[in-house]
């Protein structure tokens, strides 16, 4: 009887270890999320006097 | 003793003509340096809205995307050592953007006046370039990635990663737009955003997530297999139990 019951624990506790690592392993980590707002100004091209300063000079 | 008395008495004298003489420079700096800083707005900020008749042209709009956009960046915070995980970019058209159009300000009423703005899409081929920098973590499948962008359509960029070894790991995430000219010509670039990224790679008693994903499934097996087999003795004992205290169905069986 008492070899039994410590089959029986042995066997327990193999369970819960086996359960924390298939836990551990199948757990969902954390994502992060970012959103930044784009606005047509950010997506110009550069107009030729941002290049060039000083473009009325030569035109 | 005259002397004496014109001395105590022309000490303080000389002392109060300074001091109000100081008090009076002092009163005179602070403000010309108010006056000073009262008018300097004026001449720092021409007055545009006043000083631009109705009839004056507006000034020439570079080529812009008339579209305003949101861009998202998804990224795993922690990722298990040897499992891989998304890195997911999309750049979003965003339904809540309101596009006005500029309005010119005249005295104090403000005009909403529309003009138009040369679209890209029109004139130029427009791409979104993402890119992935990161050391020391495999990356799939290239960490740049090319998509052409069109109106209200979304573009989406995936990676693909995997950590071989506990650590952090610290990335940059880019986007580009590429605008080649329809009419031919040199491409132009635009860095649009760059964004940092901090990845932790864990691992369990230096089991990677595979390896503890096998272990707990075989010890389950394992445990069941140690813990449960006195089910089936108890459920013979039950049985034995039945058949000691109705000994004569057996015996009809």
């Amino acid at each position: 009887m008492k070899r039994f019951s410590l089959r029986v624990w042995i066997g327990w506790v193999l369970i819960l270890i086996s359960l924390a690592l298939l836990i551990w392993g199948f757990y969902p980590l954390e994502q992060k999320r970012r959103e930044l707002r784009i606005s047509p100004q950010d997506m110009q091209l550069p107009a030729i006097q941002e290049v060039i300063p000083h473009a009325r000079c030569f035109s | 003793m005259r002397d004496a008395f014109h001395r105590a008495t022309s000490k303080p004298y000389t002392k109060m003509v300074s001091c109000a003489t100081g008090l009076l420079l002092l009163a005179l700096g602070l403000l010309a340096c108010a006056s000073a800083e009262t008018e300097a707005p004026p001449l720092a900020l021409p007055n545009t809205a006043t000083s631009l008749p109705p009839s004056t042209p507006l000034p020439t709009q570079a080529a812009q995307i008339p579209e305003q956009r949101l861009l998202i960046l998804e990224w795993p915070e922690t990722i298990r050592v040897g499992d891989s995980d998304l890195i997911l970019l999309t750049l979003e058209v965003d339904a809540e953007g309101n596009l006005t159009p500029t309005a010119s300000i005249q005295g104090h009423q403000v005009k909403g006046e529309i003009f138009t703005v040369p679209n890209l899409y029109a004139t130029h081929f427009v791409f979104a370039e993402g890119r992935l920098d990161i050391s020391g973590l495999e990356v799939k499948p290239n960490p740049e990635i090319i998509e052409s962008l069109q109106p209200g359509k979304r573009v989406k960029f995936a990676w693909s990663i995997r950590a071989e070894q506990v650590g952090n790991y610290r990335g940059m995430v880019w986007l580009h737009l590429v605008f080649k000219p329809k009419s031919g010509g040199i491409e132009e670039r635009l860095a649009l955003a760059a964004q940092r990224i901090d990845i932790r790679a864990v691992n369990l008693l230096g089991m990677s997530g595979n390896a503890a994903r096998w272990m707990g499934v075989l010890g389950t097996l394992l445990g069941s297999l140690l813990s449960f087999d006195p089910i089936p003795a108890l459920f013979g004992k039950l049985w034995k139990k039945k058949n000691e205290c109705h000994p004569s169905r057996d015996q009809e069986d």
